[in-house]
This record gives structure tokens, sequence and C-alpha cells, in this order.
């Protein structure tokens, strides 16, 4: 069978703070007609550069260096001129991208962006939009065709971009991340939809994903990507089960390890009454009005035992980080909140203090939970500067030094800036900043969801490592089951601010009681 | 000395600005001469020796009769009699410019505003005062008065802006509201009022101007700190029990710092221009006093003596771009993400 579009030996380098980088190294692939191609790599490897330059997407500065050929029906993609181009993009070739967030103008309604792709003859034609909003399962697309974007959520915008993408009947789809940005439930009907439109149009599909688990079912074959290079390509069966390449193996196996240990003695560490959450929906000055008001949580009652696990499930908008948040009073709250059987929910921010060395947090994104404008010395120390003022100078300094080998990494590290690391040495950082306080309970949120695969399964690791050294108690709260089924002892699957079921991890996984619970374990990749 | 790695950075980040690299040195020549003004022109030697003993006529009011002359009144130094008293006992060493920016020079051959001769190597003004003497003191009050008002209103306009912008609600609400009328009072009307009864002196006009300039930097930090405020790692601050006060010196305000650095160059030159605008208008500076908006206006009145327009134009085109260029480089040197 003859190709649709043939990749070869397409090499790319661009000049960055001065350095040169080569982004893709002599790469060649084939995508044939109707067929899927999965390029799987981790953040930094080249797929999204790829893929923006077949679409020859790519800015183009003067250091940009680019080599090679992509032939789409008999014509080198690289060569052609822009006005030739607009012939291609979109109605040929057509792509969607990771964010759908941010990929949909804000300004412009549903309709006015669908019909942006069609021919100008075809401008106002609105049985065709709605057929293809139809099209890709969004429910009553007559009136949606008058919506913001904002007014739609994250599963149904990239619905939305996807109705644009096939809008023209392209012969490839690239789709950069489609599922990264969305929760499980959604990101598995997401990728059945892109399944069962290209082999309704007989189109191609070019998928790349940093999640291996994804690939399995979708793609008929695998491009491993690492720095630039394809290390492998293959029939996805024959990667999944005879991987070649040891960075292949890898990344198959880069399931997390799962904790072992239990703790024997069985004190409550904290205990929750009837946590509330409530955020004012709309903040007016003189005229208050009444039950304006959006319940994130509602009434949850649980109990944690030292040296456990909590894991805390739930899509987005389920309320789990308002839990975590309400528990060291960063929100407001109602209800009782005991640590160690002391009621600290009514106190005050100033008697409250002492606690916050025991009850620490970590945050989903360690690119944003680390200010850019201090070094990591400062970072890790700021917590001892607050609740241990009698150290000295030196004792801070052996303090910080200490916990930085801890969470593996080096001293001489101290004096950077944040900037300078990657996602998941950030994250170490972050731990170390809350570990360093000593804390005996920490509020995990989402805290390798921003994070490569094998980078998660390290974090993962230092985290049981550090639970059994240190007697440590984890609540964590992750949308991401495979992590959630490694790390806990319990776990609490919560629904828009309830909580649907709470059992040990076992129980869950082997006979999961409520429907929302075997829905979201049936949409996970493991 | 030792600096820390992040003032080392920063440094750095300065010097890899050529452009304000070097306006910075040029611009720090030109001050530090006009910091010594009063030695470099004047009326008054440096230095006297006079009777086995050393005077600083400069600090000092040092009468004739103490030369041997006649009058008690203080010595004329450019008078031949009183340099003749004071060569037979001694000696003196007089600036490079004999001229101080209120000394008029009598001798002139031709009626002034005279052009540019050796003697008055810029010219005379229409009173006969030395062009280049009274440009090296405007420039000196120019560029204090921009400097002391620029810093007093950052320090104001990011208090404001940081404490409405970190603990937002009522506090916000009333400020914004107290701003909007604030920023309706006509500035200049203000300033032509008050000074049709008092005399405004330069601490008059500083504090007049410091009441509304402040306002320009208050919206721009507000707005970094209202953003600022959600950041996850002022929450894991907070987190970690850190005190607000803290929290917004520490965590807020450098991610406003590169916004106020920004516009700093701006307040800056405006400021200056601002006092030379009113000087030109004749509501500024007490009359007498040097000034490069008085000196604009002379040029305007005295269109056949171009010396006069010219000087002005040159050093105040000059004073302002140095400032912005300077302006520039700092803020580069504060932005973190700015690579070397």
């Amino acid at each position: 069978m003859k190709s649709l579009l043939e990749v070869n030996n397409l090499n790319l380098t661009f000049e960055f703070n001065s350095q040169v980088v080569n982004a893709v190294k002599k790469s060649s692939f084939k995508i044939k007609k109707g067929e899927c191609l999965a390029i799987v790599g981790e953040s930094g490897s080249g797929k999204s550069v790829t893929a923006l330059t077949i679409m020859r997407l790519i800015r183009s500065n003067s250091n940009l260096k680019i080599s090679g050929n992509v032939i789409y029906e008999n014509e080198d993609l690289l060569k052609l001129d822009e006005s030739k181009l607009i012939k291609i993009r979109g109605k040929k070739i057509s792509m969607i991208f990771q964010e759908p967030m941010t990929s949909l103008n804000p300004l412009h309604n549903i309709q006015k962006q669908i019909t942006e792709c069609f021919e100008i003859s075809e401008k106002s034609n609105k049985s065709k939009c709605i057929n293809l909003l139809k099209e890709v399962g969004i429910e009553n697309p007559e009136q949606r065709l008058s919506h913001y974007p904002h007014q739609l959520s994250g599963g149904q915008r990239q619905r939305v971009m996807i109705a644009m993408a096939i809008a023209n009947n392209p012969d490839l789809l690239i789709a950069d991340e489609p599922t990264t940005a969305l929760d499980v439930t959604i990101q598995k009907q997401i990728l059945d939809l892109l399944d069962k439109l290209r082999k309704r149009y007989n189109m191609s599909l070019l998928l790349i994903t940093h999640d291996l688990g994804i690939v399995k079912d979708i793609s008929d074959r695998v491009c491993v990507m690492k720095q630039g290079e394809i290390v492998e390509q293959n029939n996805t069966n024959k990667v999944f089960n005879q991987p070649n390449h040891s960075y292949t193996k890898k990344l198959i196996n880069s399931k997390p390890r799962e904790k072992k240990f239990q703790n024997k003695k069985s004190e409550v560490i904290l205990s929750v009454k009837n946590l509330s959450v409530f955020y004012k929906n709309k903040n007016s000055f003189l005229f208050k009005k009444k039950d304006d008001y959006f319940q994130a949580v509602k009434n949850l009652s649980f109990q944690i035992i030292k040296g456990e696990t909590l894991g805390i499930v739930g899509e987005s908008g389920s309320g789990k980080s308002s839990i975590a948040q309400a528990l060291i009073k960063l929100v407001s709250s109602e209800g009782s909140v005991f640590f160690k059987n002391k009621n600290i929910s009514d106190l005050n921010e100033e008697k409250f203090r002492p606690f916050r060395k025991n009850i620490q947090i970590i945050f989903q994104d360690p690119f944003a939970s680390l200010s850019p404008r201090l070094t990591i010395q400062d970072i890790i120390s700021e917590g001892l500067e607050v609740h241990y003022k009698e150290k000295s100078k030196k004792e801070i300094i052996d303090l910080t030094k200490q916990i930085i080998i801890d969470v593996g990494l080096d001293y001489s590290m101290l004096s950077r800036y944040p900037h300078e690391f990657s996602g998941g040495q950030r994250q170490r950082i972050a731990i170390a900043r809350a570990l360093i306080l000593n804390p005996e309970l920490i509020i995990l949120d989402e805290p390798t969801s921003a994070l490569d695969m094998t980078v998660q399964s390290q974090i993962v690791d230092l985290l049981l490592n550090l639970q059994e050294k240190k007697n440590l108690t984890y609540i964590f709260i992750s949308h991401d089951l495979k992590i959630i089924k490694a790390l806990s002892d319990k776990i609490m699957v919560m629904k828009s601010g309830n909580i649907v079921e709470f059992e040990e991890k076992k129980k869950i996984f082997s006979r999961p009681k409520d429907q929302y619970t075997k829905r979201l374990l049936n949409s996970a990749y493991f | 000395m030792t600096f820390s790695p992040l003032t080392i950075r920063r440094l750095k980040n300065f010097r890899s600005n050529k452009r304000g690299y070097y306006s910075t040195l040029i611009f720090c020549v030109l001050f530090f001469i006009s910091i010594f003004a009063e030695f470099i022109a004047n009326d008054k030697p440096i230095f006297v020796f006079f009777e086995q003993k050393i005077h600083f006529p400069v600090f000092e009011k040092i009468s004739e009769t103490f030369y041997g002359g006649e009058f008690e009144t203080e010595a004329d130094y450019k008078d031949p009699y009183v340099r003749d008293l004071i060569n037979k006992k001694g000696f003196f060493i007089m600036p490079p410019i004999e001229y101080s920016y209120d000394t008029i020079n009598y001798d002139l051959r031709v009626p002034s505003p005279s052009p540019p001769t050796l003697e008055n190597l810029l010219g005379t003004d229409d009173q006969g005062r030395d062009v280049l003497a009274r440009l090296i003191y405007g420039f000196r009050i120019s560029v204090f008065f921009g400097l002391t008002l620029t810093i007093l209103s950052s320090v104001i306009g990011i208090l404001a802006g940081g404490v409405q912008g970190f603990y937002g609600g009522r506090i916000d609400l009333f400020g914004q509201r107290f701003i909007e009328i604030w920023s309706g009072l006509p500035v200049l009307y203000l300033l032509i009022i008050i000074s049709s009864f008092i005399e405004p002196s330069f601490w008059i006009l500083l504090f007049i101007m410091l009441l509304f300039s402040w306002m320009s930097l208050e919206g721009v930090v507000r707005a970094e700190f209202l953003r600022a405020r959600n950041f996850e790692y002022v929450k894991a601050a907070k987190a970690l029990g850190v005190k607000n006060m803290k929290l917004m010196f520490k965590h807020v305000l450098p991610n406003a710092m590169v916004a106020t650095l920004t516009l700093m160059p701006f307040i800056l030159s405006g400021s200056i221009a601002t006092l030379t605008s009113l000087d030109f208008l004749g509501f500024g500076l007490p009359p007498g006093s040097p000034s490069l908006g008085e000196m604009v206006s002379q040029g305007k009145a005295n269109l056949q003596a171009p010396w006069l327009g010219l000087s002005a134009f040159i050093t105040l085109s000059l004073q302002l771009s140095l400032l912005v260029f300077i302006g520039e480089a700092v803020r580069d040197a504060f932005d973190p993400r700015k690579v070397v």
C-alpha cells in the first residue's frame, strides 16, 4: 500500500541561548492511508517539533535549519511556498493541539470558529456545522453554536477542535497530545472518538503523546523518540511485546513501585468532620445575594491513620484540591479538623502557624510552585526561618544540605535558580522544602501530573522511601489511578464534592461498588 | 568584597546591555562633575593660600578687609585689586570656569546675550551670565529633582499598590475609587495657583509633584500583586507559615519589580521634563536659580542667540536619553528570564 506521507531524514537544529540544539535527528517515518501512527516520547524528545515541521508551523528564525524532506502527494512540503501550503493546511492535513483552553479563540462563538475553516461558498452553512458537532458527539449542537468557548468543558472544547480539524475531510489528522489536559474518563472518550472518525473517513492519524498506555489500543504502529531520534519503530504489538531498544523497555516498564510496607500502630493523626468549602460566585459590594455560593466540598468526614497514605481520586472539579487547601487553611472552610485530637479548624492564622510545620503541602506544577527569583537554598530554608528562628545560619545551611541529599539531589545545586532544573528535579526541591520542617502529614496535590512517565515513577519511589524512613503520613491527590494504586493504603473516590466510595485499596480495585468508580477504573489505562 | 550569585548575575546582565552600560558611565561622569559644580564653575577660588594659612572660599565667607582691602563685604575675587592683594602675601587657584550660575560678566564687549568666546565657552545669556556654568548647575538640580521624585513616588506607589493588590476586597475597592478622584485633579492648575501666592522652592515643588506622581506606578504594582497572590509558590510560602509582610516583600514584590523598573525610567524622565516645562512657563523654581527650563525660554526669546537654545536642548536630550537607556539596562538586569 502506498504511503500517504513520507518523512525522510528530517533533521532540525535551532539556536537557543547561543547553544545549538539538535531537536530532530535524521528521523524517517511513513504514514499509510487510514493508518494510525503514534509518536511516543518524553518532553523534549522532539515529537511536537516534528509535527509542527510537517505542518510548517514552526516559527522560522534565522538560526533554524531544517534538512530532509516531507513528501505528501509527490511534493515536498518543506519546499512549498506559503500560497500552496494554505491549500494543504486545514484541508488535507489538519491538527489538534494539546491545550483546548487556549487553542480556541475566547472572543468568537463556536459557529464562527468552525465555519472559519469552511470553503467560502459554505461559510453560512449552518447545517454542516451542526452535523460536524453531532459527529464529534456534542449534545444539543443547535444551541451550542452560539456558545463561547468558556461555556464549554475541557472535553467539549477538544471535541470542537476536532470538529474544526475534520471539517474539510483531511487525509491526515495530527493530534499533538490531544488528551493530556483532560480527565481520565474524558480522555478515553476523546480517543475513542478519534479512532471512530479515523475509521469512518478513512483518514490517517498521527498521534503524538507521552503516554504509552493510551497508544496500545488505538495505534497501528509506534515510533519511540528519544532526544530527537527515533529509537524504535514497529507495529504496536511488537513494540509492547518484544521491545528492542532499552529505552522502549524503560518506558514500558516505568510503572511505579507499589507500597509494600505497612504501619502497625493505628493512631489517628487527622480526623475531619463535616468539612465544607464554599466559593462565592459573585462578589457584589452593596447587594449581597443569598445562596449565591458554589459548594465545592460537601460535608465530608474522614480519618487518616499515622503512617498511612490516603489517596483521593476524582476528576477535575470534584473538590479534591479544595480539601487540600482547606486542611491547611489556604481557603476558608466550615466543619472541624482535628490534628492529633486538637481542633485546628477554629484557630486563627497566628495560632495555626505552629501547626503549619506539621502539615505541609506539595503542589502540582513544580514550575509554578518555586519562586523564580530565589535560589534553591533560599527556597528550601524559608520554612526554617519561620519556625526555627533560633537556628544559626550555619545550622540552616547544614540542614538544607542534608535534606537536598535526602531527596536525591546534589548540594552544589543550592546556589542555582529553579529555571535551571528539570520538572522532576524541581518537584524534588518542592519535596525538600516541605520535608525540612519534619512534617508528620504531607498533602500531595497531583505532584506527578506535570511530569514524564519515567520521572513520575522516580518521584513515587522517592516518596515511598521517605515515608518508610520518616514514618510520614500522606494525603495523595491525583486523577491518575496508576499512581494512586502504587502509593495508597486507602482510597477515596470523589465526585462533585461528595465521597463516592471510601475503601481499602484492594477492595476498590477488586470489587468497586459504585457505578462511578467502575467507570473510572474502566477508562484508566494501566 | 563578595557579592551573592544573584548580584553577580544582575551585574552581568547589566553589562551585557552595552548601550545602557556606556550610558551609565557617561552619566556617572557628568553627574560626578555636576556634584562638584562649586569647584568647577565658580567666581570664588577653590583654594587660597594667604599669610601661611589655607582657606576655602567656597565654604567660608571671607571679607575683603581680611585680605587688606577696604570693604567689609565678601571679597570679589574677579576684581584685579583683590587679586593683587592676595598675590602679595600668597596665591590662589581659580576653578576652570571662573563664573558661578549667577555671576554676571560685566566686561562683555558686545551686549548680552554674547556669543561664545574663550572666556565664556558657550556664551552668556541675556543677563550676562555664563551659559556653561548655568548648564552645570541646572543639570545637577534637575537630576536631583528627578531622582528624588522618582524614588519617593515609587516607594509610595509600590506600598499603596502592594497593599491594595495583596489584600484586595474592600481595601482595593476604596483605594481605587480614591485614586479615580485624586487623578482627576488638574496638577498644572494646582501648581499655577500655588505658585501665585507662595514662591515655590525646590522642596515645595517636589512635594506637590509627589502628591500626584505616585499614581503612575500604583496601577501596575496593584495588578501584579493581584496576579501574584494566587501563584502557587506564594501559596506554598503561605503554607510554610510565612507572614503576610514577608510574603509581600519577598515573594510578590519581585514579580512587580520588572513592571516597576520598566516604568521607572519614564517616571524619571517625565519628572525632569515636568520641572523643565514649569520653569519654561515661569511657574517653577524661583527666579535666578539655574534651570534648564529657564534657559529654553531664554533661547525662545532670543532666537538671534542660538547658543542659548542649542545648549539647553542638547543638555536636556542627552540627559533624558542617558537616563532612559540606564533604566532599560536596569530592567534587563532584574529580569530573571533574561539569558546572557
